[in-house]
């Protein structure tokens, strides 16, 4: 896992993942997300809470598969993470 | 008249199409991707507080409506994934829902929904309906979890909100509680398009919502004493009187409370007793009023195949409105009817008038006129054909004063009121060849 100016880089399933501080990133893409003590949550996995932000990329890059996936103008989402 | 949700496993061929092409028909004209939208931009008023059941029933109530705009014969079907559990459910049917995504990138392949059909495309999330069954959850809930979450009491607790550790009805059956469970776990499940907000890009979103619709009204109906909760101190939106977005910015007041009887907005559940199809000799003392949804339970060219076990056309088990439009004494005008049908040998058999074997007889032409000839010399052929008129006689008369009844209080149709007029028709017939037989004289005699 790389380390650079506090953000943790990893590599899952060929999907660069991106965790800093209340940040994370899929392929360059930003995913919001909050969190609590006690679980972390996001829109993009709506129905469950997660553990960390590194769980919640997993979970993502799973569901996403090889898939191209385009946002659209659905709020809520930010960008697009097409890859 | 209150429509009828069903089960969608119980979902003939044509209802499910004509749902399919309301669903499309929906998508086309651009309705349907607005309700993606709202789901969306409105996941705080919908989700993880007292609001969700009341919200998702406004909510599918609405796209209701506007299928029921395009089809009227449209309700939403709801999906029992307690049941209805594994990929090979009839729900993935290509004729229906379509099955899982392919390996890859989840992309549904098959049924209406498919990207490749052309007619579904994914605004957002998008382009293609994506599905991952069992991907981050392996199973969906049990019929335990379900009954385990119909149990408990009170609906909502403090802070009424999505703590993993926090009890009460809503916030164990939305799923937070050591989730993700039953509506959450089923949405994790499916996966693919129904992971994110957006997740009623997959049609299935309603199947899954409308049960989940059921099971509050279920809920409520085991716990009548249990009222919604909290009337303050939940967010904003989610207090039992305080209106629901997005309908109160766009002018429409809908609040948890003017949605917590379903009824009053003019649907029920097929397992009530409002729908449910009624048992014709056990439920109902008359036998035509109470039917009303006869010609949905049963073809009409059976309605007299279930008067079987009444005795009403005890020698004519036939479908009688369709195999013998004609009145019993009209079909048969040379002979004696209620006689000559009874299947006893005796009276079938003019040679063997009493039945048991070969006995010599003389010859009778059974007419009319000649029904005294008989009648004289086998005396106790008469009593029992007497008895068996009087029986049909009591039933006939029975069954007329039910109908009339009926027709009193404004409860017959045109059909069943001609039905009245020609029982009322066979039953003078009836009545008279009661009375030749007593007397000793039949009709034409001179």
């Amino acid at each position: 896992m790389a380390t650079e100016k506090g953000i943790q880089k990893l590599v899952y399933r060929g999907r660069v993942i991106e965790i800093g501080p209340k940040r994370l990133l899929i392929d360059g893409e930003e995913i919001h997300f909050e969190e609590t003590e006690d679980y972390v949550y996001s829109h993009e996995f709506a129905y469950a809470h997660l553990g960390s932000s590194e769980e919640l990329a997993e979970e993502l890059i799973r569901q996403w598969g090889a898939a191209k996936i385009q946002r659209g103008d659905g709020g809520g989402h930010g960008g697009t993470h097409g890859h | 008249m209150l429509r009828c949700r069903k089960n969608q496993a119980t979902l003939t061929a044509t209802e499910k199409s004509r749902f399919v092409a309301a669903v499309l028909a929906l998508k086309a004209n651009g309705t349907y991707d607005r309700y993606v939208d709202d789901h969306v931009n409105f996941m705080a008023s919908a989700h993880r507080g007292p609001a969700f059941f009341p919200w998702h029933r406004e909510y599918l109530r609405r796209l209701e409506l506007d299928l029921q705009a395009i089809d009227s014969t449209v309700t939403l079907p709801y999906w029992n994934w307690t049941v209805d559990n594994s990929p090979a459910s009839s729900i993935w049917g290509a004729d229906f829902m379509g099955g899982n995504g392919r390996p890859t990138d989840g992309q549904v392949l098959d049924g209406p929904f498919a990207f490749s059909a052309g007619n579904w495309t994914l605004v957002s999330d998008g382009p293609f309906l994506r599905r991952r069954f069992g991907v981050s959850v392996s199973t969906l809930p049990t019929p335990t979890d379900l009954a385990n979450a119909l149990a408990t009491v009170p609906y909502d607790v403090p802070p009424y909100n999505d703590g993993p550790f926090l009890a009460g009805f809503r916030n164990t059956l939305e799923g937070w509680r050591n989730g993700p469970q039953l509506h959450n776990r089923v949405h994790v499940w499916v996966g693919g398009s129904m992971g994110p907000s957006s997740s009623p890009n997959d049609p299935v979103f309603f199947l899954h919502h409308c049960f989940i619709d059921k099971l509050w009204a279920d809920w409520q109906a085991l716990h009548p004493a249990e009222s919604y909760v909290p009337t303050t101190g939940a967010a904003a939106g989610h207090n039992l009187t305080n209106p629901m977005e997005p309908w109160a910015s766009r002018g429409t007041v809908v609040t948890p409370a003017s949605v917590l009887d379903h009824h009053t907005l003019g649907y029920a559940y097929d397992t009530e007793a409002v729908c449910r199809p009624k048992f014709k000799f056990l439920d109902d003392t008359s036998k035509f009023r109470d039917d009303k949804r006869k010609f949905f339970d049963d073809p009409p060219k059976f309605k007299f195949t279930d008067d079987v076990a009444t005795r009403k056309f005890i020698d004519d088990p036939k479908r009688k409105i369709i195999d013998d439009p004609k009145t019993k004494f009209l079909d048969d005008p040379g002979t004696l009817k209620a006689v000559d049908d009874v299947k006893g040998a005796g009276f079938d058999n003019p040679l063997d008038p009493l039945g048991g074997g070969v006995r010599p007889a003389p010859f009778i032409l059974s007419t009319p006129h000649h029904t005294m000839a008989w009648s004289t010399t086998f005396p106790g052929a008469l009593q029992s054909a007497l008895s068996q008129l009087e029986e049909q006689l009591r039933e006939q008369h029975a069954q007329i004063a039910r109908m009339e009844d009926a027709e009193a209080k404004g409860g017959l149709s045109a059909a069943e009121k001609q039905q009245l007029e020609l029982l009322r028709q066979e039953f003078a017939a009836l009545l008279a060849e009661h009375d030749a037989l007593s007397r000793g004289t039949a009709p034409g005699c001179g």
